[in-house]
């Protein structure tokens, strides 16, 4: 950050010496974590929740606070802290929007738990939906948990390319 | 009053010494000009060589008052030795009495308007941040240091050397007033020129189509360098009007400075060079040996003014033409993806996505594009009409190249160095329609006028909007003035009170750099300050914390080096939040032997090894395939399993994973890591500000309009960070 202090003629006296910024590097010091209350994760989220970020890891767009759905794209994924690894139930809250429908036709869904497929579900209308489905156990070894579902097809808009898959009401596990 | 003397002599000083040099270069020539072209060209090339000379004294850190008086006295006197009499019985055609008096009329009338606003304290926005702040600094270290953290610095700065010559004197409006010379020369010289060509009714209106443009008079009325940069290029082309006349290379010399200079005072005027190699190309055509010497005599005389500026960028940026040509030059201070950003928004300001609402934009509006040029530019397609004549042809394609670049910057000013063209052509077009020229200047300056301007201009277009004769003659204090005057402003006083000398802030949005001593480095205007942007945005927005782990599993495998790798090709940036290597379920430790690369930005792979959870490499470039990071173990390690922290940003990146074994054979281990999710991590925000402390900057200032402000206001504890201060709507914040 601080500036060298070499008149211009002499850098370009010593030119022959110089070299640009190296471009392989040592290993740097690493960081130490720094302490503090981590942020908890639950094992459900609504849409609507005050801190749903903390759950997104992709494929769900933004929305303003407080709004009951966010958009997905076509593999929205999202993480949880299960509370136990037994007697858990995968549950999906979603809608299907007329709108994308009437372009796309019906879509399958596979939903995932830790990169492992649940369930493959095909819906052939458009409307207020729910998957649930029992976990097993052992497929909950990893924290936190991420769950995922992959459309088969999305719409994607004709003026900026925008893909919209369905409307994410809420999701995570449930006993 | 002592301080309008101090500004006033600062100006004159400066100007005088440009007259002064320019005599002296022209008489050491031996050109046969008349006195009025020795006089008005000798204060261009007199500028030109002058940044010359004060680009090299501040390269030695010898760029101070003392030095610049010394030199000025020097060439005064060597002016007055060695001065030549001028060519006597030039024929130039005469102006009628009342367009003499028109002409004096307006130039005066306007001409105080503009002096006015550019004596009272420098307040444009571009001017209070980069132009002067950067001269401010100059003039603070006699010299140049190397600036790595403000795209400004790199620009070419040929006026900016001639604003610190009148800064060392006369402070911030004796530079303004610099610039201002340079708007009460034009119209003079456009008018010496036509007359000679026989048509002065048309220069003289031309003339004042130019002066009286709204744009060009608030402008030239502020230390910006655009109606300077219309003044080189008009002298460029002056040089080879006489040229092409007299044959001379003393001419042809004065062009290649001049045309390098244009480059020397800003990047878009480049276009000057080629402009006079291809006149004198043309006009020398069939004659190859004339050619050739003249075209050495060009290269080389605007090399002169162009090399410095080269130079300094190719030494202390590793790229001569930074901020620009960043992928041909890859440099660790200005990313690819941030010039590509840049010049895709000047190519539309967001808001001018159709090209046919420039026209209108750039007359009457004058708010989506900064300024309007007025009116009677609307009739700028009669200028063709111009063609007609051969010294029409000649001012439409100087119009045609200097406003070849306007597409690049389509903002209002970037049209300043074609308008003296435009305005000579359409002056030309209707010099034989009885009372056109007369009615045009009478319409032109009524709708010019800053009160009348207002009527029909957006309320927000850029212009002058009074006339602030207390503030110039300072008996309204600079320090009120500019508090309602400049937003920017009271936050960079406040910065100067409340911050140490040597503290640096980081600003999400500029302050008024020119009235601060402190180091302000903005966010935008560099890599590292973009690096510092994303760093905070991953301590405050959850969706670009580092969630997602790839995971990559293979069977246990002895290997030199290892190597992730782009496959896909996008518009996403690729980045690695952290890099790790496992066997057997445990990280290897980066030991001191590993040896770490990337490509592209290999300057920040130390990012994805340094364990913290708000830093990350990025390819600070669009995805293509090819891109990697790598790490060299420095001996064979034995591993099985290469995890990825990353953000969720980069939806079109595809992953693989290499390695190079013991026998020096690359393999592919893997292109399908597993995806799980990472833990929420805690004291993000602290993380966050001491990554910041880690780069030097000790504080923080955030404006009412910067995302920013809300998060960090609703809890600065959080971040570590205590309020020093509350000024004009921004807030200065002490990193703890």
């Amino acid at each position: 950050m601080k500036p060298a202090r070499l008149p211009l003629p002499v850098v370009l006296l010593l030119a022959a010496g110089c070299s640009r910024a190296p471009d392989i590097y040592a290993p740097p010091i690493e960081r130490r974590p720094i302490e503090g209350a981590t942020p908890d994760l639950g094992e459900f989220i609504q849409m609507r929740a005050p801190h749903v970020s903390h759950y997104l890891v992709r494929d769900v767009l933004n929305a303003p606070a407080g709004q009951i759905y966010r958009w997905t794209n076509q593999q929205p994924a999202l993480r949880f802290h299960p509370r136990r690894s037994a007697g858990r139930r995968l549950r999906f809250d979603f809608v299907i929007a007329g709108a994308t429908f009437e372009e796309t036709g019906p879509v399958t869904i596979a939903f995932q738990v830790n990169g492992r497929l649940l369930d493959t579900v095909r819906y052939d209308a458009p409307g207020e939906k729910r998957f649930e489905k029992a976990v097993p156990a052992d497929w909950l070894d990893a924290d936190p948990a991420i769950v995922s579902a992959e459309i088969d097809k999305v719409w994607v808009s004709k003026t900026d390319g925008a893909r919209l898959g369905v409307m994410l009401l809420g999701a995570g596990f449930v006993p | 009053m002592a301080q309008v003397l101090h500004i006033l002599a600062g100006a004159a000083f400066t100007v005088l010494f440009c007259l002064a040099l320019g005599r002296l270069v022209m008489d050491r020539l031996s050109l046969n000009l008349s006195g009025a072209e020795r006089l008005l060209l000798g204060f261009p090339v007199g500028a030109a060589c002058l940044h010359l000379i004060v680009f090299l004294l501040a390269s030695v850190g010898q760029a101070r008052k003392s030095v610049f008086l010394g030199a000025g006295v020097v060439i005064f006197a060597a002016a007055w030795r060695f001065r030549r009499n001028a060519l006597s019985g030039v024929a130039v055609a005469p102006l009628p009495r009342i367009w003499k008096a028109a002409f004096l009329g307006l130039f005066t009338v306007f001409g105080v308007v503009y002096l006015v606003n550019a004596l009272a304290p420098e307040h444009s926005p571009d001017g209070v941040t980069y132009h002067l702040g950067l001269v401010a600094r100059y003039a603070r270290d006699r010299g140049f240091r190397r600036i790595t953290t403000n795209m400004y610095a790199n620009l070419s700065q040929g006026l900016e050397m001639l604003y610190l010559v009148a800064f060392s004197v006369g402070r911030h409006s004796a530079a303004t007033l610099t610039h201002l010379a340079f708007l009460a020369w034009l119209p003079l010289a456009m008018l010496a020129w036509a007359r000679r060509e026989g048509f002065p009714l048309a220069g003289a209106a031309a003339a004042l189509f130019v002066f009286l443009s709204p744009v060009v008079g608030r402008d030239g009325a502020a230390a910006y360098n655009d109606v300077a940069v219309a003044a080189v290029l008009f002298a460029v082309f002056w040089l080879v009007e006489l040229w092409r006349v007299r044959q001379d290379d003393g001419l042809l010399a004065l062009a290649g400075l001049m045309a390098g200079f244009a480059y020397a005072a800003k990047y878009t005027a480049f276009l000057a060079v080629p402009y006079v190699l291809g006149c004198v190309a043309w006009r020398l055509r069939g004659e190859r040996r004339r050619m050739a010497r003249a075209a050495l005599i060009l290269g080389l005389c605007s090399l002169a003014m162009m090399a410095p500026w080269l130079a300094k960028n190719a030494l202390w940026i590793g790229n001569p033409f930074s901020p620009f040509l960043n992928a041909w030059f890859p440099n660790p201070y200005i990313h690819v993806a941030f010039e590509q950003q840049y010049a895709a928004f000047m190519r539309t300001f967001g808001d001018v996505k159709d090209w046919r609402a420039i026209p209108f934009e750039v007359t009457l509006g004058g708010q989506a594009l900064g300024g309007v040029v007025g009116p009677l530019f609307l009739l700028a397609p009669v200028a063709l009409l111009a063609l007609r004549t051969p010294a029409g042809r000649r001012v439409l394609l100087a119009a045609a190249v200097f406003g070849m670049v306007y597409p690049a910057n389509i903002g209002t000013r970037f049209l300043i160095p074609a308008l003296p063209f435009v305005a000579l052509a359409l002056a030309m077009a209707v010099q034989n329609t009885r009372g056109a020229l007369g009615a045009l200047v009478l319409f032109h300056a009524l709708l010019s006028w800053p009160g009348l301007v207002s009527q029909y201009c957006d309320p927000a277009a850029w212009r002058i909007t009074e006339i602030p004769l207390q503030a110039a003659l300072r008996m309204e204090p600079e320090d009120r003035f500019l508090t309602r005057k400049v937003s920017a402003y009271p936050i960079a006083r406040l910065i100067e009170k409340s911050v140490p000398p040597r503290a640096t802030v980081f600003a999400f949005s500029p302050v008024a750099e020119a009235y601060t001593t402190r180091n302000v480095p903005v966010l935008y205007q560099s890599a590292w300050g973009e690096a510092l942007g994303d760093i905070f945005k991953a301590a405050l927005f959850p969706d670009l914390e580092a969630k997602e782990s790839l995971r990559f599993r293979f069977a246990p495998r002895a290997a030199r080096k290892i190597r992730v790798s782009q496959t896909a090709a996008g518009t996403d940036i690729w980045s690695v939040t952290e890099l790790r290597v496992f066997r057997a379920g445990k990280e290897l430790a980066r030991g001191q032997g590993w040896r770490l690369r990337a490509r592209p930005n290999p300057w920040d792979v130390q990012l994805a090894f340094d364990n913290s959870p708000v830093t990350r490499w990025r390819s600070w470039e669009a995805i293509r395939p090819g891109m990697f990071v790598e790490v060299d173990f420095g001996a064979v390690e034995t591993a099985d399993a290469v995890f990825l922290d990353t953000v969720p940003d980069q939806y079109q990146a595809r992953w693989r994973l290499e390695a190079l074994d013991p026998e020096g054979r690359w393999s592919v281990l893997s292109d399908a890591p597993e995806t799980a999710a990472l833990a929420l991590k805690a004291g993000l925000k602290r993380a966050a500000m001491q990554e910041f402390k880690a780069r030097g900057v000790g504080y923080l200032v955030l404006s009412e309009s910067d995302y920013a402000w809300a998060p960090v206001a609703a809890d600065p504890a959080a971040w570590g960070l205590a309020i020093a201060g509350e000024a004009g709507g921004a807030r200065l914040y002490r990193i703890d």
